[in-house]
């Protein structure tokens, strides 16, 4: 029978990663281009970097615990209905 | 980045007079949408829980909740600090010379412009609404002689002081300059930098 793994919805999560990571190096990029120098535009791509490591740190930490070769079937996933307690 | 003591097309006796951001009640409407948003996750699960449901107790369903929960987490990260951004990069600021309007829209879309102090003719400051008028801050307005569309200061921190400050520069410059013969007028003879393209200023 057909079985699903966990695996596979790695891939979508992967994309919108991948954009996060996009969109956070954009941002970094424009501030040390177009941003006045002073020692708050400074701190400001620091707290982005912490941030950012911060928030991937917790992601990374929670894939690598999860074991993502587990496989189901669809008949696990889905509620099961008892045909011996349908009305008579 | 840009130096405020270097700026671009500079003249040789050119200072920084005014240097101004929006205000900070901007940045706090972003931090306080994206905390808002952060509840949101936090909500549904204590209702789930309210329920007697363990939303990742599920060894299927639970990842799958997990991971939508980290894009989430993302997307409204990203969303934060391109809201930040914006935020960070437009700025406004009025030289003894000339009044530069630098704006970001979004990652892709910059707007940077100048105008020479000579050629202002009408600067207005507006304050309006409970928020604007408790905390002081507002909108000024810098109308330039000709077809070219006014500069707008937006939400800026007092911007009755910013108003007269710039009137005082205007009239300081044009004293000035009218006393001064080696200056050309713009739009006649060499080119002075008031006649600098937007499109030419690499803020």
């Amino acid at each position: 029978m057909l079985s699903i793994s966990l695996i596979y919805i790695l891939i979508p999560f992967g994309l919108i990663l991948l954009l996060a990571i996009l969109f956070f190096f954009f941002n970094v990029f424009h501030i040390e281009r177009y941003a006045i120098r002073s020692t708050a535009t400074t701190t400001l791509v620091i707290i982005y970097f912490l941030s950012f490591g911060a928030l991937l740190t917790l992601i990374g930490g929670y894939i690598l615990i999860v074991d993502w070769s587990q496989e189901f079937e669809p008949n696990e996933l889905l509620p099961s209905f008892d045909s011996s307690s349908q009305l008579d | 980045m840009i130096y405020l003591d270097k700026l671009p097309n500079s003249q040789p006796q050119e200072t920084v007079q005014v240097f101004l951001r929006r205000h900070w009640i901007d940045l706090t409407r972003i931090f306080f949408f994206s905390a808002v948003m952060l509840l949101v996750p936090v909500a549904v699960y204590a209702i789930a829980q309210f329920g007697g449901v363990n939303l990742f107790a599920h060894p299927f369903w639970g990842p799958i909740g997990a991971l939508l929960l980290a894009s989430y987490l993302l997307i409204i990260y990203s969303v934060t600090i391109t809201e930040v951004t914006d935020y960070w990069l437009d700025v406004w600021i009025v030289t003894n010379e000339r009044v530069i309007n630098a704006e970001q829209h979004g990652l892709f879309n910059r707007l940077v412009s100048e105008v020479h102090l000579e050629q202002i003719q009408d600067i207005t400051s507006e304050t309006k609404g409970f928020l604007e008028t408790f905390l002081t801050y507002g909108d000024v307005y810098v109308q330039t002689a000709g077809e070219r569309e006014r500069f707008r200061f937006k939400n800026v921190d007092n911007p009755d002081d910013v108003k007269i400050t710039i009137s005082e520069l205007v009239t300081t410059c044009k004293n000035t300059h009218h006393h001064d013969p080696k200056v050309i007028a713009p739009g006649l003879g060499a080119p002075t930098t008031s006649q600098h393209h937007p499109d030419n200023i690499k803020l």
